[in-house]
């Protein structure tokens, strides 16, 4: 199932980088001087609106950090690369406007290729005529310094959300997107449609449909099966299949657990002492090599590991001596590892969770609780136990 | 398909395994004090086992998500309170029901696509809400349920592949659970060593 492994910490952090790297992927990039001194020329070359920066900056500042390198590191290339000599001769209106058609053309998903072919063509011969009809079509505002900021606009950046984007306004089949040349106004990562460009309300529902569509992609990898299916409803089924088969699986090996054997765990001390007496063949560092034989980590086989545990329970059963001393060293119910704190921690929250409902009488384990709940606070500031122990 | 590296996670999940299950013998054998020690029903066992996984699961994530403290709260609280608060769960789900029904009642002939589509998008998000936990919070909107989706889903399917593990080396051991986890336990903390 989960073959390959991802380097690096735990699920949250993993699933936190996820959504917070998208969108500063080509960040670093294209960071360096060069592409700001190329930035400089294009943006001489494109604004013939003098307002251009002041305009900018004030949209940009809409969304303070990734301003800067998003937008002078972004754009430069992906204009100049496609549009070659030739229209950096026509004139600075003409010139946004092939820009916006030629980043159009890429953002859309389905005539990408299309449309990257055309252009070339198309901005070499005609170009007056067809600047002056599409920016007819587009000029409902007339603005044009808006014209101008979309040409400038971070554009690989903007491709993985830009789609999702686009997804999600054809999942949601709104009547917004009418027009077939449609110039959504970036910035860096906050796009305003055209006519509520500056609204305040507007845009941050943009922002919160682009977070769900990213959200929505990512769970599309996850999920298996999930790549085939193409909008929202149909993948929020296959999620919550997916979930509900998982559920399900969990449901069903637990009550595989339970019929092998009953959940006797009161003669744990004299289970380990005698796996102790009984042998105590090979040392350690026969585990260890059996350890290495093996071909992975323990959990990410297949349970194969487990297969070598059975032939080798000697030296397994070696290896409790070490664990029954600590078990000796601690009461019975808890268990220290060698990785102490952090188990005892997450140990303290399954016991809260057990002795609440038991309202115990142990007062000896609700001292050690306490004792272990606030050394558990000092160590890890956020962590549940204290929340939990407000609850009480 | 690639999923992230849960192996922190399994090894925790396998230790508080180990401690919720003998926490829930004892909280069974202390509650019944008629029976100790006397084998429960498969169905209990089942169910003590699966509730003993959730937590484990779920103390092992930690505190970044809010399904953990959907999981391990009501446990916290006593069972009239656990009774209110089932309470509220289904007349909240009983007034969101109404609500879609009365919408699509109300709806008559003026159907478009996009409003059959934002209706099905909204009954499964709803349905979604149902099954991760904690999405039934009427606090928590609709990005932070895919979010919270995706951890959980990440965090399930971890726990299903131990299951497995642990169900499949049990058997073929013939050894208890205890020891089986125990081995697994020590081939972690010795692996993680080297």
């Amino acid at each position: 199932m989960d073959g390959s492994r991802a380097g690096g910490g735990s699920g949250g952090d993993y699933i936190s980088s996820l959504l917070n790297s998208s969108p500063m992927l080509d960040f670093g990039v294209l960071g360096g001087a060069p592409a700001l001194d190329g930035a400089g020329d294009c943006l001489d070359r494109f604004c013939g609106d003098p307002g251009f920066a002041e305009r900018a900056a004030r949209l940009s500042s809409f969304n303070g950090q990734r301003f800067a390198s998003g937008l002078l590191g972004m754009p430069p290339p992906a204009p100049g690369a496609e549009f070659g000599g030739g229209s950096r001769e026509a004139s600075s209106v003409s010139d946004p406007g092939s820009a916006m058609k030629d980043a159009n053309a890429k953002k859309r998903k389905a005539p990408a290729a299309k449309g990257k072919a055309k252009d070339p063509s198309v901005s070499t011969s005609g170009q007056a005529g067809e600047q002056s009809e599409s920016d007819a079509k587009r000029c409902k505002a007339g603005d044009a310094e808006k014209k101008v900021t979309t040409a400038v606009k971070p554009k690989a950046e903007q491709t993985g959300s830009d789609s999702s984007v686009e997804d999600g306004e054809q999942k949601k089949g709104k009547g917004k997107n009418g027009k077939p040349v449609e110039p959504p106004k970036d910035y860096v990562h906050v796009r305003a449609r055209r006519g509520q460009a500056t609204d305040s309300h507007s845009l941050a529902e943009r922002v919160r449909r682009e977070r769900i569509s990213q959200r929505m992609k990512f769970l599309q990898d996850l999920v298996p099966g999930c790549n085939k299916v193409i909008g929202k409803a149909l993948m929020l089924d296959e999620i919550i299949n997916y979930v509900q088969s998982l559920q399900r699986q969990v449901e069903f090996l637990s009550m595989k657990l339970a019929t092998v054997n009953p959940l006797d765990f009161s003669n744990l001390p004299t289970l380990l002492h005698k796996d102790m007496f009984q042998a105590c063949g090979p040392s350690a560092s026969s585990v260890f090599s059996l350890e290495s034989s093996s071909s992975a980590f323990p959990f990410s086989d297949q349970g194969d590991v487990f297969q070598s545990f059975v032939p080798n329970s000697m030296e397994s059963q070696c290896t409790l001596n070490q664990l029954d001393l600590a078990l000796s060293q601690t009461t019975n119910a808890q268990y220290g590892f060698q990785d102490g704190t952090a188990s005892t921690n997450l140990q303290q929250q399954v016991r809260n969770y057990w002795e609440d409902d038991l309202q115990s009488v142990f007062h000896v384990d609700n001292g050690q609780s306490h004792d272990n709940g606030a050394s558990a606070e000092s160590f890890h500031g956020d962590l549940q136990a204290g929340q939990m122990k407000m609850e009480f | 398909m690639q999923g992230p590296s849960t192996k922190s996670f399994r090894q925790a999940f396998l230790e508080n395994l180990l401690v919720s299950l003998q926490l829930q013998q004892e909280h069974t054998s202390k509650h019944d004090s008629s029976s100790v020690g006397a084998a429960m029903s498969l169905h209990e066992r089942k169910l003590a086992v699966k509730s003993s996984a959730d937590v484990a699961m779920a103390a092992a994530r930690g505190a970044g998500a809010r399904w953990t403290r959907a999981i391990l709260a009501p446990a916290s609280s006593a069972c009239k309170v656990q009774r209110c608060r089932r309470i509220v769960i289904r007349c909240r789900g009983r007034k969101r029901s109404l609500t879609t029904r009365s919408a699509r009642a109300g709806d008559g002939g003026t159907s478009s696509g996009g409003e059959i589509a934002r209706r099905l998008v909204s009954r499964r998000t709803m349905a979604l809400r149902e099954v991760i936990p904690g999405g039934r919070d009427a606090a928590v909107d609709e990005a932070t349920l895919l979010r919270e989706a995706m951890d959980y889903v990440v965090h399930l399917r971890a726990q299903v592949d131990v299951l497995r593990q642990v169900s499949e080396a049990v058997q073929r051991s013939g050894s208890s659970i205890l020891q089986v986890l125990i081995r697994g336990l020590v081939a972690y903390v010795k692996k993680r060593e080297t």
